[in-house]
């Protein structure tokens, strides 16, 4: 029986590596995103058959969903500023020697010599450092801390929750004041081009289907919020099913949300507010980050439902920053309508 | 050969594809697609190594910190596809007739 | 293997079968409306089978609620998706394949 596990490891191990392959070497770019959604994907059942289930549900969510989201959305504004430059230049009567892109670096570099080279040094040293390392099945200290801890003093009793909020909540803490920069990042970088909304409506069938699902995936999301606390899930997964119900309903038509609105960037702050005054509020009878023994357990549920709240509304702010964009109607007349139905995916994750 | 040994080669494996991606792509979202892969391949690795015998779940740590990665990974990537986004639509915009001649020279060498 | 092992393992190699179908006609069949059929009606059926095949084997029935509703949201999704793929191929100007006479 474990041979027949094993051979299953290597299928889905080639298979990552072929298709990490084929994301870099597809015909086209488009090709390449699909692959990469596909790649999330597997990757998420490569997590499972490391028994991390906690990974898998945020590899399938944000991993495979969101960032092929994000790829194709970024996709599909280029080709539509292209197009709209087309459109210019033949209105002009100008030709551009070149598509911009193929001016862009990335010269001086050969093309095949260079790169093997690294590749086998990087593949040499790597598999050099596996063969002394991955033998030593050296039982680790960390379970035990986890469970003697994790169960007694740390409120919630999945270790990953209790490792995440608890024992190295300051990791998460800080993790929330990235993703608070990258969001002020890519407000700062991202191409507004409002354009007018198209003639063609978005299809009735998705906006039925948004109807049904949307509440379906609130509810699946605050399930996972919950269950977090003591089996796999958690605030990451939660917010991650939240953020793609956002996107699902930014692709049926569904307008983005403004930065500018005073409540959106309360949703934005929240977790990290909540966070920070947990943590300050610790200080009163311990340490900074130190919970009260007795209310450990509420006061996590707090702190992750509030960052559930504020990382889906980070991750739409993400996304959202560059649809207006790719409306659905107006991205048919580039030619690339697939990537309108193909943002989907994220939608399967429950 | 266990699977925590398969993955860790496949982790070392798309890790090496990823950086080569990176250095031999000329596309930036193609270089980004890469930055994920290689990245991937580094979660990969460390949960597999963090899995010290076969019937027990990982370290909750790697994989917490792994959890951690891959939501950041996501927001820089929100942030490297905005940049080049940003890059591509100036390229796109300032191309005087001129410079596209000069611009053809230099591919050509 | 009792009589319902039996039923479990031949309801999962009948929806290994109706996806290996499915495969084949997406990587064979001439446009994009002939491969979206073969995708959404052969997986939808083989991942019925392969739902039914696990549900025998469940320990509980919440278990088997919760693998029918998989199937469920899937199909839905898959209906959906599969729509907006062929309207949009249509939009673009792609017309239907038609066996050349």
């Amino acid at each position: 029986m474990t041979g027949i596990l094993e051979l299953f490891d290597a299928t889905l191990a080639l298979t990552l590596v072929g298709i990490a392959v084929g994301v870099l070497f597809a015909r086209d770019l488009f090709q390449s995103i699909v692959l990469f959604i596909a790649f999330g994907l597997l990757l998420a059942i490569a997590w499972c058959r490391l028994q991390a289930v906690d990974l898998a549900l945020a590899e399938a969510a944000i991993g495979a969903g969101l960032t092929g989201a994000l790829f194709l959305n970024a996709l599909a504004s280029t080709k539509q500023n292209s197009d709209d430059r087309d459109t210019l230049n033949q209105q002009t009567g100008h030709r551009p020697s070149k598509p911009a892109l193929e001016r862009l670096p990335a010269r001086g570099i050969p093309r095949w010599a260079a790169p093997l080279t690294f590749l086998l040094a990087v593949g040499l040293v790597a598999a050099w450092l596996i063969s002394i390392v991955a033998p030593l099945a050296n039982p680790s200290v960390a379970p035990q801390i986890a469970e003697d801890k994790g169960i007694i003093q740390g409120g919630v009793t999945n270790p990953v929750t209790a490792v995440l909020l608890n024992f190295r909540a300051h990791d998460t803490l800080l993790e929330v004041v990235v993703l608070l920069v990258a969001v002020l990042a890519t407000l700062a970088f991202a191409v507004s081009t409002e354009r007018e909304r198209s003639a063609s409506p978005a299809s009735p069938v998705l906006a039925s289907f948004v109807a049904l699902i949307v509440p379906l995936m609130v509810l699946v999301a605050a399930y996972v919020l919950w269950i977090g606390t003591k089996a796999p899930g958690g605030a990451f997964q939660a917010a991650a099913l939240l953020a793609a119900t956002g996107v699902l309903i930014m692709v049926a038509g569904g307008r983005p949300p403004s930065c500018a609105l005073l409540r959106w960037r309360i949703v934005l702050v929240v977790g990290l507010a909540t966070f920070l005054a947990v943590a300050l509020g610790g200080m009163l009878g311990g340490r900074f980050l130190e919970y009260p023994p007795s209310w450990a357990g509420g006061l996590i549920l707090l702190i992750e439902a509030t960052l559930t709240v504020s990382i889906a509304g980070i991750l739409i702010t993400l996304f959202g920053a560059t649809w207006s964009a790719g409306d659905p109607g107006a991205a048919s007349h580039a030619g690339d309508t697939l990537a309108t139905p193909t943002t989907d995916p994220s939608g399967n994750t429950p | 050969m266990t699977s925590i040994l398969i993955y860790s080669i496949a982790g070392a494996l798309l890790f090496s594809v990823g950086m080569g991606g990176m250095f031999v792509c000329t596309h930036p979202f193609r270089k980004i697609l890469a930055m994920n892969l290689a990245g991937s391949g580094v979660f990969l690795v460390f949960l597999a190594m963090a899995q010290r015998h076969p019937d027990t779940p990982p370290d909750p740590v790697p994989q917490a910190l792994v959890l951690t990665g891959i939501v950041v990974a996501v927001s820089a990537t929100a942030v490297a596809l905005a940049l080049s986004g940003r890059v591509i639509a100036l390229a796109n915009d300032h191309q005087p007739p001129e410079r596209s001649h000069g611009a053809q020279e230099c591919e050509t060498e | 293997m009792t009589i319902v092992d039996w039923f479990s393992c031949g309801s999962l190699l009948f929806g290994a079968f109706f996806f290996l179908a499915g495969t084949v006609g997406m990587l064979r069949f001439p446009d994009v409306f002939t491969r979206l059929h073969a995708l959404t009606k052969a997986d939808n059926l083989g991942l019925g089978l392969v739902v039914f095949g696990l549900a025998l084997q469940a320990d509980t029935w919440v278990v088997v609620a919760r693998l029918f509703l998989v199937w469920g949201l899937i199909m839905l999704a898959s209906t959906t998706c599969c729509h907006l793929v062929a309207q949009a191929a249509l939009r673009a100007g792609i017309s239907p394949w038609r066996s050349p006479k």
